[in-house]
């Protein structure tokens, strides 16, 4: 327990005398390394002195405090004031925690109890009578490598099962197979050891059959995760480690009918224009992938303007809506935006409709209307540019399709096929056929 | 690459830093929030996506922290449109994300923006009139001071007393001013915001009873060497040094038993200070 002497005469003088500071405060950047505790010692030092001065920055301060307790506390579990509080005291769950696991496994690697009967051993130590079932000679890489890809590692295993008894005593494994078999195919030690009764080889060879071709499958299908991974990851997601968003990793890829136009698409990418497209009155945005754009196309073979407007096209881009007016376009974005520009695409305003909709599709009947859906039975309508308001859905579904007539009229579609109408700006709806 | 110079020079401004600290300070830099923030601000829609299911929820849990229920959502929503970048039609877009420097972690960059823009609304907002904070240590100040003021109007008038409590005053101010920034800092933490030795642990990083120990021993070096002043510069006697300390004492009524409220594990006290009584 901690006392707070009474020492009267230094808490009011200290207070008086710890008086604001007149210079000026550092920004949230100085505020959070110090947090983190990644100023140097200089720094620190200068900043704590600002801070004894300042009583404006140790509440800044005092606050991410709040919010990092807040979020720990959030983490860590239970809170501390419920009744079942102390089951989560980490100073005896800890240790009680790794006493668990130790006895978990003692009890996992004991040995078994010896029954009456002796069991054999799976290795036998002494010269054997018989040649061992060695897997056949695998075609030698330059160095020394053995099967290394699942295919081969699923060839070797399929070979080892499926050798025929008549083939002959197959030859011993070299150094290499040995420990390929060991990485490759969980092997058991009677297909290492040179000596091994034919009944355990039996067993043994079954064994490395069925657990090879299980590890190959296993290591197949991670093979193909990765792969899968790699082509997720050759997006713009990939430029994002390097910190260089305008380099596309990923091969080429031929372009499609559907992004064509966004290919053609030239300019500074901060400008993002867009081509006006005739007959564009009204268009509706359908549900599209959450990618604009797959197509990667290298920078050397299409000149880099292009690929440096596509990826400005890409940014934050969900969903284009057009409108009467080339000029004139809405888009929709991750995280519940919507966008509005007046100049083809060279800027933007926008805002946020709710940060936690999702937003779908929208339809632009004329510049200044425009309607938006969402999962979750998000509605949105504005009719003045910016003023958005959100609408009370007929059910509370994920729509993922709007036309509209004008502020008035609509039509909205949900994700199971099922069409709202309303002709009085959303007040009320009814089921369309 | 651009983004690590943006933030070397930010650190250093226009000096030629020695090579040892920019390799210092970029090896102490937090690499992959910044190349995340990088990649928001540049447009990346993979970047930002994997901002919106990542820290999103972070940052609104945040600002309930910060603001309380009724004000989060309001706060979070304006940060997050700025890391957006909302623009006007006329107006080039900056995404927030460009001030960031990779100097801490990114949440924590967040917390403290949240946290400069909540403090000064609130600051801002309250103007000339002395509102509660969150401490109350302005409402006691406040009604000690009117305490002191009665007291003071009807005690007879002490004209020493005012002599007596500056050189005090000033003398202790001379004696913060060269005292460690840390010792300082505790020292404003614990009188001047009133917090708990728990609170002041956390946000120093240090143990509760470290703290404890700490201020204990500033507290005695302080006085010790306020005392010295006033013997030895100001050429006051022993009798007038403990007469300042009474008159200390005195002057601004005290009452632990506010102070010791938002820190409730420690028992009231009972037992007097340690002062020698005056002449």
């Amino acid at each position: 327990m901690v006392w707070r002497e009474d020492k009267t005469w230094a808490a009011n003088l200290l207070r008086q005398s710890l008086r604001d500071s007149a210079e000026p405060c550092p920004g949230p950047e100085v505020l959070a390394a110090y947090f983190d505790r990644s100023l140097d010692a200089s720094e620190t030092a200068r900043f704590e002195l600002h801070l004894s001065e300042c009583s404006i920055c140790r509440e800044h301060l005092a606050a991410i405090d709040r919010a990092d307790q807040a979020v720990s506390g959030d983490r860590a579990g239970p809170h501390p004031s419920s009744p079942r509080a102390w089951l989560w005291d980490w100073r005896w769950l800890a240790p009680a925690t790794a006493a668990l696991i130790i006895a978990g496994v003692w009890m996992a690697r004991r040995p078994p109890p010896k029954t009456g009967a002796q069991q054999q051993p799976l290795v036998a130590m002494s010269q054997p009578t018989a040649a061992p079932n060695a897997l056949p000679a695998v075609k030698q890489e330059p160095g020394g490598r053995g099967p290394t890809t699942t295919t081969e590692r699923r060839e070797y295993a399929h070979k080892a099962s499926a050798r025929p008894e008549s083939a002959g005593p197959p030859p011993e494994p070299t150094a290499n197979e040995a420990r390929d078999l060991a990485i490759g195919a969980k092997t058991s030690p009677s297909n290492l050891a040179p000596s091994a009764p034919a009944q355990d080889q039996e067993l043994a060879r079954n064994r490395v059959s069925s657990e090879g071709a299980q590890h190959t499958d296993a290591l197949e299908k991670k093979d193909k995760d990765l792969d899968n991974r790699a082509a997720l990851s050759s997006s713009p997601a990939s430029g994002m480690v390097s910190g260089n968003a305008g380099a596309p990793a990923s091969p080429a890829r031929p372009p499609t009918t559907a992004n064509r136009a966004e290919r053609d698409i030239a300019g500074d990418p901060a400008t993002e224009a867009v081509e006006p497209q005739s007959g564009g009155v009204g268009m509706e945005s359908r549900q599209a992938p959450a990618r604009v754009l797959d197509q990667r196309i290298e920078p050397s073979s299409q000149g880099r303007s292009s690929a440096v407007a596509i990826q400005a096209v890409e940014r934050r881009s969900v969903q284009m809506i057009r409108t009467p007016d080339p000029k004139v376009l809405w888009r929709i974005a991750e995280g519940g935006f919507a966008e509005r520009s007046t100049d083809g695409g060279r800027s933007w305003s926008g805002r946020l409709l709710d940060s936690d909709a999702q937003l779908t599709a929208g339809f632009a009947p004329s510049v200044e209307v425009c309607w938006v859906v969402g999962r979750n039975g998000a509605v949105f309508l504005t009719t003045h540019e910016s003023d958005w308001r959100r609408i009370q859905p007929p059910i509370n579904a994920d729509f993922t399709a709007v036309t509209a007539q004008d502020a008035f009229s609509a039509t909205i579609t949900s994700a199971d096929g099922r069409r709202f109408v309303t002709t009085d700006g959303g007040n009320h709806w009814s089921s369309a056929r | 690459m651009a983004v690590l110079e943006r933030s070397v020079a930010h650190r250093f401004g226009d000096g030629l830093p020695a090579e040892k600290a920019v390799e210092e300070y970029l090896d102490g830099l937090y690499a992959h929030d910044l190349a995340l923030a990088s990649a928001c601000s540049a447009g990346n829609l993979a970047a930002w996506e994997f901002f919106v299911s990542q820290f999103r929820p972070e940052l609104y849990r945040a600002a309930r922290a910060i603001a309380g229920q009724a004000n989060s959502r309001e706060l979070a929503d304006s940060l997050y449109g700025d890391l957006y970048a909302l623009g006007e039609s006329d107006c080039p877009r900056k995404s927030l994300f460009d001030y960031f420097h990779g100097r801490s972690k990114l949440t924590t960059w967040l917390r403290a923006v949240l946290a400069q823009r909540h403090v000064d609304e609130i600051r801002r907002t309250r103007k000339a009139e002395p509102l509660e904070d969150e401490t109350g240590t302005e409402r006691r100040e406040i009604n000690e001071q009117a305490r002191a003021r009665e007291d003071s109007n009807r005690a007879a008038p002490d004209t020493e007393k005012a002599r007596y409590t500056a050189a005090l005053q000033a003398t202790l101010t001379a004696v913060l001013t060269s005292l460690y920034s840390r010792d300082r800092l505790r020292l404003a933490y614990y009188y001047a915001d009133g917090r708990t030795l728990a609170e002041i642990g956390r946000l120093l990083g240090e143990h509760e009873a470290t703290v404890s120990r700490k201020l204990e021993r500033t507290r005695r070096d302080v006085r010790a060497r306020v005392e010295t002043v006033l013997r030895e510069q100001k050429n006051f006697s022993d009798a007038q040094v403990r007469l300042c300390f009474a008159y200390a004492r005195g002057e601004w009524p005290f009452d632990l038993s506010e102070a010791l409220r938002s820190d409730s594990s420690s028992p009231k006290l009972t037992q007097q200070p340690d002062v020698p009584a005056p002449d």
